[in-house]
């Protein structure tokens, strides 16, 4: 177990084609790290070098006290559990988890051991003689895990290992490496697309875009307080819904115009941050679907909180209720409302924000969050 | 036999208008019309497919029957009936050969229809490797029966031919030359190879295309180009000191054959390798392999199907080569089965000893033979390989 560090690395394919741009992180000895981004932010480079399968353009990193930029991938001392497995076809469970120790010269009884025991932990004691042909996706995953934790390694290292399984194995199996990772305590850096993934097995997640880290946070901080336009939308699901207006000052107070006859007042708190905005066309807020509502008490009290909308489509799901409304110049504004609440397709309503976790952002595609200035947002 | 020979003869004495109308080239042009028009309705179009493929497998057949029945009965009998190595199996007054034909027909019969009888659907592998298997056994027995009811039909002591052969003519020295140079030069051929694929196909380093290339031009240079050239070079190669040389050695045709083997078994093997997931490189480099232990490891496992029909491949081509060894071996003890054979013929010119040379024919096949009824999946296998991605 140890430390891992990454400092101002950066991987320059030919063509001078930026993958990675000066990534830094500190993952803390037994802390779990999640990068998280779309396709093609270089989340998987960043894995990739820190396991050494990538040669690290600039920049360091180091495992423990060593600089390992020129270590070979087998003297790193971590484990990797790749998204296809990767585990080889020609040997059984068995081989497959001892082939590391194996090469190491281990001796055979504590090879045995310590395989025994990663698939009593991993549950898959009864499939040790099996190729791995012969097993469903669920259990390849779970050996490919086990070959990584018999090594006992200083830091274990996951590349979107659970994009293969359907919906609810997923669901099931990021339980177990979360519980896995609460036994074992190892150092650990987490690679995935999937936002409902980062957030519920990360320490810390961070949030990457065409190589460059947009936020690094623990993951409610990255929920509640996102950096920029990107990590808010990024973040949540259904995403945070994004209206384009212009600033107003007017009597003392900061009005956000998202359209004819939709005005918001900004609340006092922020007008330090975004008075410098005002008279600005094309200042973005930010409000996740959970904080609009039809209701006009508690949070959702006004005054100046509401925007006129069009109910285009309501959607039950149960629990909740996810209905889809239009203002004059945004077509589809999600709102998760009460699963009971009296909304009908077709029907126009005044829909009121929570003004305590609105978000303003700048113009662009990662503009800044403007609202962090100076106050919480969450209060 | 007779009918056919018969109407020939009568051909040969003028034809009469009868005899025109069934006689065996206009049969032929009957023949080829009915074919062709059947292949034109779509509902005769396959059975006339099949029953054109059995003509022809039925003649590749018996003459591999007629070789080996001939190379077991007396040259005397050859010289003076050399059809009746066939004909005897379907001849009503020879029973007992008779018989076996019909055995052996209902055999072949059954073979084909196996495969459509059987129900492939549930445990399809399995079930198909046993329609496999089984077929090859009845194949064995029918050939068997023919072969027994033969030698009990006056083809008797069949193995004098055989005893002639190998002892006489040295076809058992040769036999043994070619499976050392054989074996010697594939495993050399396949190791090489391996490893050159394995570089090509997966590590990235400067020149790596052009050296691909250039083995894949190498596939375009006919053996018989070269064979002047390799000649005046490894005559001059010698070690007198340790009275080596390249020329009339064994190891020097091994050498000669790895090395003409080597475009194609490495254009082969660079593409199986390319196939393999490159994880499973990545995995093993984390878990504590470095590049070699990787190929011997986890690749050269994988790729069992690939090298197994590259192996078979060129295992064939050196079996059967005749150029090289005919030009490198001069030493008569030294020759190889190809050239054995020749040798064989040439110095029969004016006794010759048919059921000999027709023994010597079937000790060349038969290790072929064998190869590829075991073997028959990787080679079908191999024909296809590289031609569809995963």
């Amino acid at each position: 177990m140890a430390r891992v560090l990454l400092e101002d690395v950066s991987k320059v394919y030919p063509g001078n084609v930026k993958a990675v741009d000066r990534f830094n992180l500190d993952v803390a000895d037994q802390e779990f790290v999640v990068l998280v981004g779309p396709s093609g932010c270089g989340k998987s480079t960043t894995l990739r070098m820190v396991a050494g399968l990538e040669e690290i353009s600039e920049g360091r990193i180091r495992i423990g006290d060593r600089v390992v930029n020129d270590v070979p991938p087998k003297d790193r001392d971590i484990a990797m559990v790749f998204q296809n497995y990767a585990l080889y076809p020609h040997m059984t469970v068995f081989k497959n988890m001892a082939f590391g120790l194996k090469l190491r010269k281990y001796p055979k009884k504590e090879i045995e051991e310590r395989v025994q025991e990663a698939a009593r932990i991993l549950g898959i004691g009864n499939l040790l003689d099996r190729k791995p042909k012969a097993l469903s996706g669920g259990q390849r995953q779970r050996v490919a895990v086990g070959r990584a934790i018999v090594r006992q390694p200083k830091a274990f290292l996951f590349d979107e290992p659970l994009s293969n399984l359907d919906a609810k194995l997923r669901v099931e199996m990021r339980g177990e490496l979360k519980k896995l990772h609460r036994k074992l305590m190892t150092t650990t850096m987490y690679v995935t697309h999937d936002q409902e993934e980062a957030m519920t097995l990360g320490d810390r997640v961070v949030v990457m875009k065409d190589g460059l880290v947009q936020q690094c946070a623990p993951p409610l901080e990255v929920y509640d307080y996102p950096a920029n336009r990107f990590v808010a939308s990024f973040i949540g699901s259904p995403p945070m819904n994004m209206f384009t207006g212009d600033l107003l000052s007017e009597g003392g107070h900061l009005y956000f115009v998202e359209g004819p006859g939709n005005r918001i007042r900004v609340p006092d708190r922020h007008r330090e941050g975004l008075g410098r905005y005002a008279g600005q066309a094309g200042l973005v807020m930010g409000v996740r679907p959970e904080n609009v509502s039809e209701r006009s008490d508690g949070d959702f009290a006004g005054p100046d909180n509401a925007l006129n909308v069009e109910v285009t489509v309501v959607e039950p799901l149960g629990d909740k209720m996810d209905v889809f409304v239009k203002t004059a110049r945004h077509d589809h504004v999600c709102c998760r409302v009460d699963a009971h609440a009296k909304i009908e397709e077709g029907q126009k309503l005044p829909m009121r924000l929570d003004m305590r976790r609105v978000h303003f952002f700048e113009p662009g595609e990662t503009g800044m969050n403007v609202s962090l200035n100076g106050a919480s947002v969450g209060g | 036999m007779t009918i056919w020979a018969d109407m020939l003869a009568a051909q040969s004495a003028g034809p009469g208008w009868l005899g025109s109308l069934v006689s065996p080239w206009t049969v032929l042009t009957y023949a080829t019309v009915t074919v062709v028009l059947l292949y034109f309705s779509s509902r005769t179009r396959l059975p006339m497919l099949y029953a054109v493929k059995s003509l022809w497998v039925a003649g590749t057949i018996l003459a591999f029957l007629w070789v080996v029945v001939t190379s077991m009965g007396s040259n005397q009998q050859f010289v003076q009936h050399p059809e009746r190595a066939i004909s005897q199996f379907f001849d009503p007054h020879q029973r007992l050969t008779f018989a076996a034909g019909l055995f052996a027909l209902l055999a072949v019969a059954a073979m084909v229809l196996m495969g459509r009888i059987l129900p492939a659907r549930p445990l399809q592998v399995r079930r198909r490797r046993a329609v496999l298997s089984l077929r090859i056994a009845l194949g064995c027995v029918a050939a068997g029966v023919l072969l027994v009811a033969a030698h009990f039909n006056g083809y008797g002591a069949w193995y004098a031919s055989y005893a002639t052969a190998l002892l006489v003519a040295h076809m058992g020295e040769y036999a043994v030359n070619s499976a050392l140079i054989a074996v010697g030069s594939v495993l050399l051929t396949i190791l090489t190879a391996s490893m050159a694929a394995y570089a090509l196909s997966r590590l990235t380093f400067a020149g790596r295309d052009a050296i691909l290339y250039a083995f894949i031009a190498g596939l375009a240079i006919p053996g018989q180009l070269i064979l002047v050239p390799l000649f005046l070079m490894l005559r001059h190669w010698t070690l007198p000191a340790a009275g080596f040389s390249f020329m009339d050695s064994r190891f020097g045709l091994i050498l000669i054959y790895s090395a003409t083997g080597l475009p194609f078994t490495i254009f082969l093997l660079t593409g199986f390798f390319g196939s393999l997931p490159s994880e499973l490189g990545e995995a093993a480099a984390i878990d504590g392999c470095g590049e070699f232990a990787t190929f011997r490891q986890v690749y050269f496992p994988l790729a069992a199907p690939g090298i197994t029909t590259a192996a078979i491949f060129n295992f064939l081509g050196v079996w059967n080569e005749y150029n090289f060894a005919l030009v490198f071996i001069t030493n008569p003890r030294l020759k190889t089965l190809p050239v054995g054979l020749y040798t064989l013929n040439v110095s029969q010119q004016y006794a010759a000893n048919w059921p000999a040379l027709f023994a010597g024919i079937v000790i060349l096949w038969a290790p072929t033979f064998l190869i590829f009824l075991l073997l028959q999946r990787q080679i079908i296998a191999g024909l296809t390989l590289g031609s569809v991605k995963g």
